[in-house]
């Protein structure tokens, strides 16, 4: 018998495997599963490419449209599966190979992983708007346990912190998704779309913004992102490294793609979140001047990058969106770097203060060579990926002769600079009395390397994916092709 | 291993020139959908190539002298690669991508030394990324106006946004060359530099921002008159570019007299050189250009010989104050000569071939009559001899004032080298002032669309107000330096010489220990008490820039304190947010 190789693996795979979890705990195989299933869902994104390319795959499961669950793997989303998998398999493998803190390698940490990238994956695949507060929730329920799970006070206190605001955050989507099925009697994603344009006008403002605060808190936008430094903090920076990494790339993504798809005109909808990419870039640039934690500057560091996503995306241009895309997988290369080596220094050094990190760059110097690369990458310096992406967008924005968002990111670059650089300055401090450093397996700098080495490979060579991310684009704006894929043409 | 890869290193940093002998042809392949790289040699790059291929292996050469710091090694193989990938670039997307590289690998560089510190080290990051960035926005103002990223003249655009893409640019390349008021980086950065880097700093680097400015010239029709028209005989727009280029240069010039450092000396006389060749640039005329191409060369060649002369005293004696220093010309005599010639360069003083170049640009302002400038010009170099004549007193004559000055041996061979190379190339262009001329400037002239100033043979040196010829100028002054150096060795025996320091006495006071008795101390203190002098000499644009960065770290507190640590309060401001904008849609759009 053969299993067929759809979409719906993204998210049954993960599930499976994590309930089964008892059974992997006595076979001893929990650490290989636990790398072994996002390698698994990479591999099955890479063999989904081609027929993906081709034409976007649609599965349903039970009834037939419009009613029944849908998953949709097109262009667009199929760049978020892949990222999450990979991600996900970077992030395992530091786990497995890093030998670190012994928390992380049990059988709850199993489950939770792997129940947040079958979450993840669930919501940047569904076509149905309660299954993505269906997985909205398991993805966030599992984040929320994730950082708690080392069982102290400031990690209880994250993971508490994270529950409630989290739950405001589903609260009002909730609130958005029982109105929606009020107004139209239908949950499909295609169909709401279709029939959204009859809804009154104050109603569909009043939906607009109830998933504007609720996905707007999960994806970390201004002023909805003041929980985000608390629990990047609290968390360990590997579960840290997968919240910047790939979940709030989720979030952001679903808000995009739901903008995209429901509003026939999303000028107004797309300023809008320009609006709040812009001042959630400067904001967080400009408070993580002053950080002294190092997963806090990366938590601000990475809501800036967020907010620069948010203002390519909200254009709506092929180029910014295109750019924007590539933006969020580079993005997540990087934080995976600095996330992961500060893992690594955090463990060598028991702290993660700047001034107990002084001087670290000469006992750890791969770690601080991994952290200035991540560093010259996140600021968009060429010749790394951070660069191709950033002028993708910038001449998107150039090309439509608009130029405040150019000005914005550019001054915010500048910021991002005025921090990163006195990091970079203090890890390289000369200082007579070195810090005394803890062993570290070496094999944990694998995953960093490898990230490493793809940040330098799609900055020096990124036309050889630009097509991709140009097919993500053109799927993620073109709400005619999305809406006649799962309704059938002349729809 | 280590042999193998210090040979790969000294290859890297001989490429430039290896790169002029062999490169024909272009290169170009597309980096991401729409932008098209390529890489061509333009006779404009093709010069400041030859800069970097005479900069980058002397300076690299002394970096080989063992302990071997591999990692200063490793990074200077992506910036020489960088700057090679500046000049290549026919596109601005290219050269913005070598442009950074050179940025942040110098940056890394710095922080080899041990006595850079955080201010220095973020200045000169923070100033030289904000350059860069001006330069991206202008790069991107560029292509919503031609549409491409390659590199040429514009054609059929308004007055408006010539100006918008000048001033862009200009400043970006402006705090590059460092003129006021953006040269705050430029003197710490020098100073607290690797040694030997601090020559390729000002030798190679700087002139890079030099590049641009004469690049951003051809981006226009008519360079600087199409901007403004003209003024007197030059162009209006190129008026304000002389003047930036000469206040830096007179401030500079006093600022350097003033130092008691000699790394901060060379620094600030960087600052001051490259205010000349600012100047020449904003004549716009064909000798002015041929004066700041020469100055170009000229200052790196006299600054990349002045610091690795510097480099191999603060070797030897771990001193770099003139009144830590002294008498080293029995000790060290090479570095004196490479000091002797450096600073006869660096001064303008014939014969040596840094008075052809500012000849050439002192022409240029006459024929374009802006004599004021002249004047401001003339005062600087004049007052550039002090400093000049304190960088060879205060190390080497007088009495050594440190017992490791006492003790000093010459500077080791692989420093020396080089010097005596570039010793040895401005002697050969003191005789022969044509010959960069002819060679090297010329090319580009014709390049940029404009008459040659080449005359009959490499001795002359011509210009329609007259010339001269170098090897009799040389021979002039050979023959009386001989002479004079004679008659000084001849009667040298019958001079009193003190015993010691201490062997003298001044208004019936014998000095003790204490008493700074060195020439060099407290040199150009007199300075502050000439009124407008002194007034330069106390302003600085350094409070400014911390004001700035103050009141960016207290924006970061007042915005830091939204991010508190209470869920209440941050549900409360989203529920806030939320009805806030709901009742502002309400009553825009009437709910």
């Amino acid at each position: 018998m053969t299993l067929p190789l759809t979409p719906v693996w993204f998210v049954a795979l993960p599930l499976l495997l994590a309930f089964a979890s008892p059974l992997w705990v006595r076979l001893r195989l929990l650490m290989p599963l636990l790398v072994g299933t996002p390698a698994v869902l990479l591999l099955l994104a890479l063999a989904l490419l081609p027929e993906v390319r081709i034409a976007p795959l649609v599965e349903t499961i039970v009834i037939a449209p419009p009613l029944g669950i849908h998953l949709q793997l097109d262009s667009a989303s199929w760049i978020l599966v892949a990222l999450i998998s990979f991600t996900g398999l970077l992030a395992t493998a530091f786990i497995w190979l890093g030998d670190g803190e012994s928390y992380l390698r049990d059988r709850r940490a199993f489950i939770f992983l792997l129940l947040l990238i079958a979450g993840c994956n669930g919501m940047v695949l569904t076509g149905d708007l309660f299954n993505l507060y269906v997985f909205l929730e398991i993805s966030g329920v599992s984040a929320y346990a994730l950082s708690a799970l080392r069982r102290d006070a400031p990690a209880l206190e994250a993971g508490l912190k994270y529950l409630l605001i989290g739950s405001v955050a589903a609260v009002f989507f909730l609130f958005a998704v029982v109105l929606v099925y009020l107004q139209i009697g239908q949950l499909n994603l295609a169909a709401i779309a279709e029939g959204f344009a009859g809804i009154p006008g104050p109603m569909q403002i009043l939906i607009g913004l109830l998933m504007l605060v609720g996905l707007g808190i999960k994806a970390e936008l201004f002023p909805f992102n003041f929980w985000v430094p608390d629990i990047y903090q609290g968390s360990h920076p590997v579960v840290a490294g997968l919240y910047s990494g790939f979940l709030v790339k989720a979030f952001l993504f679903v808000l995009f793609h739901l903008v995209f798809l429901l509003l026939a005109d999303p000028g107004v909808a797309g300023a809008w979140l320009m609006g709040l990419g812009a001042a959630t870039m400067l904001v967080a640039e400009v408070v993580a001047l002053r950080q002294d934690d190092m997963r806090r500057m990366l938590a601000y560091s990475s809501l800036g990058q967020i907010g620069l996503i948010a203002l390519a995306l909200g254009f709506g241009a092929e180029a910014t969106t295109a750019g924007g895309l590539f933006h969020m997988a580079n993005h997540t290369l990087i934080k995976l770097v600095l996330f992961l080596t500060a893992a690594v220094l955090m463990r060598s050094f028991v702290s993660a203060r700047l001034a107990d990190l002084a001087g670290a760059g000469r006992a750890r110097p791969l770690a601080a060579a991994f952290f200035v690369l991540g560093a010259l990458a996140v600021m968009g310096l060429p010749p790394l990926n951070g660069f191709a992406s950033k002028l993708w967008i910038l001449k998107g924005f150039a090309e439509a002769g608009v130029f405040w968002p150019v000005a914005l990111v550019l001054l915010a670059a500048l910021i991002e600079a005025g921090y990163y650089f006195r990091w970079i300055k203090v890890l390289y401090e000369p200082r007579a009395d070195l810090p005394e450093a803890r062993a570290v397996e070496r094999w944990g700098y694998a995953p960093i390397a490898v990230a490493a080495g793809l940040i330098v490979l799609l900055g020096v060579a990124p036309f050889l994916v630009d097509d991709l991310f140009i097919e993500g684009a053109q799927a993620l704006l073109d709400r005619g092709a999305a809406l006649s894929a799962v309704l059938g043409a002349g729809s | 291993m280590s042999a193998i890869l210090r040979l790969l290193f000294l290859i890297v940093s001989l490429s430039p020139g290896l790169l002029l002998l062999a490169w024909d042809g272009s290169l170009s392949w597309t980096l991401i959908d729409g932008v098209r790289l390529s890489l061509t040699l333009t006779p404009l790059a093709g010069f400041f190539m030859v800069l970097l291929a005479v900069a980058a292996p002397l300076v690299a050469l002394p970096m080989l002298r063992r302990p071997l710091d591999w990692s200063s090694l490793a990074l200077y193989v992506p910036l020489v690669l960088g700057m090679e990938l500046l000049l290549l670039a026919g596109d601005f997307i290219s050269f913005f991508i070598g442009w950074e590289i050179m940025t942040w690998s110098s940056y890394l560089l710095l922080l080899r030394s041990p006595r850079a510190d955080l201010e220095t080290s973020q200045s000169y990051i923070l100033f030289n990324l904000a350059s860069a960035f001006l330069l991206l926005a202008g790069i991107l103002f560029y292509y919503s106006l031609s549409g491409d990223f390659r590199i040429g003249p514009l054609a059929g655009t308004t007055f408006g946004q010539e100006l918008i893409l000048a001033v862009l640019l200009g400043l970006a390349f402006l705090i590059k060359v460092g003129t006021l008021p953006l040269h705050i980086w430029v003197p710490s950065s020098y100073d607290q530099a690797p040694d030997l880097f601090s020559a390729f700093l000002s030798g190679a680097i700087s002139k890079m921002g030099v590049y641009g400015l004469i690049l951003l010239l051809t981006l226009f029709p008519d360079a600087l008159t199409s901007l403004a028209g003209r003024l007197l005989e030059g162009p209006a727009a190129g008026y304000l570019l002389a003047w930036i280029g000469v206040v830096t240069s007179v401030v500079a010039t006093y600022k350097a007299i003033a130092q008691e450092d000699m790394k901060r000396l060379l620094a600030y006389s960087s600052i001051a050189q490259v205010g000349y060749i600012t100047t020449a640039i904003g004549v716009g005329s064909s000798l002015a250009l041929a004066g700041a191409l020469y100055l170009a060369l000229v200052h790196t060649l006299v600054k990349v010989l002045l610091f690795i002369s510097v480099a191999g005293i603060v070797l030897q004696t771990g001193q770099r104050r003139f009144k830590d220093l002294g008498k080293l010309i029995e000790r060290m005599p090479v570095s004196f000569f490479g000091v002797l010639i450096g600073i006869i360069g660096l001064a303008g003083m014939p014969p040596l071939p840094g008075f052809a170049a500012k000849y050439l640009i002192f022409v240029s302002l006459v024929d374009a009559r802006w004599l004021l400038l002249l004047a401001a010009m003339i005062l600087a170099s004049t007052a550039a001899f002090i400093y000049c004549y304190k960088l060879i007193y205060g190390p080497f004559l007088g009495h050594a004032n440190s017992p490791q000055a006492r003790e000093a041996r010459e500077a080791p061979l692989i420093y020396l080298v080089p010097q005596v190379i570039l010793m040895a190339l401005l002697v050969l262009f003191g005789f022969l002032p044509g010959l960069p001329v002819q060679v090297l400037i010329d090319p580009v002239l014709v390049a940029l669309g404009m008459e040659t100033i080449g005359g009959a043979s490499w001795a002359e040196l011509t210009t329609t107000y007259g010339g001269y010829d170098g090897v009799v100028l040389m021979l002039v002054f050979i023959i009386a330096f001989v002479l004079v150096t004679g008659i000084f060795l001849l009667l040298r025996g019958r001079m009193h010489r003190a015993g010691s320091p201490y062997d003298l006495s001044y208004a019936g006071e014998v000095p003790t220990e204490g008493t700074p008795l060195h020439y060099g101390a407290g040199m150009g203190r007199e300075l502050h008490r000439i009124p407008l002098v002194g007034w330069i000499l106390r302003r600085g644009t350094r409070g400014f820039y911390l004001g700035l960065a103050g009141q960016m770290r207290a924006a970061a507190a007042l915005l830091g304190s939204l991010y508190v640590g209470r869920p209440q309060i941050w549900i409360l401001i989203a529920v806030v947010v939320f009805a806030a904008s709901l009742a502002a849609q309400s009553m825009l759009g009437g709910l």
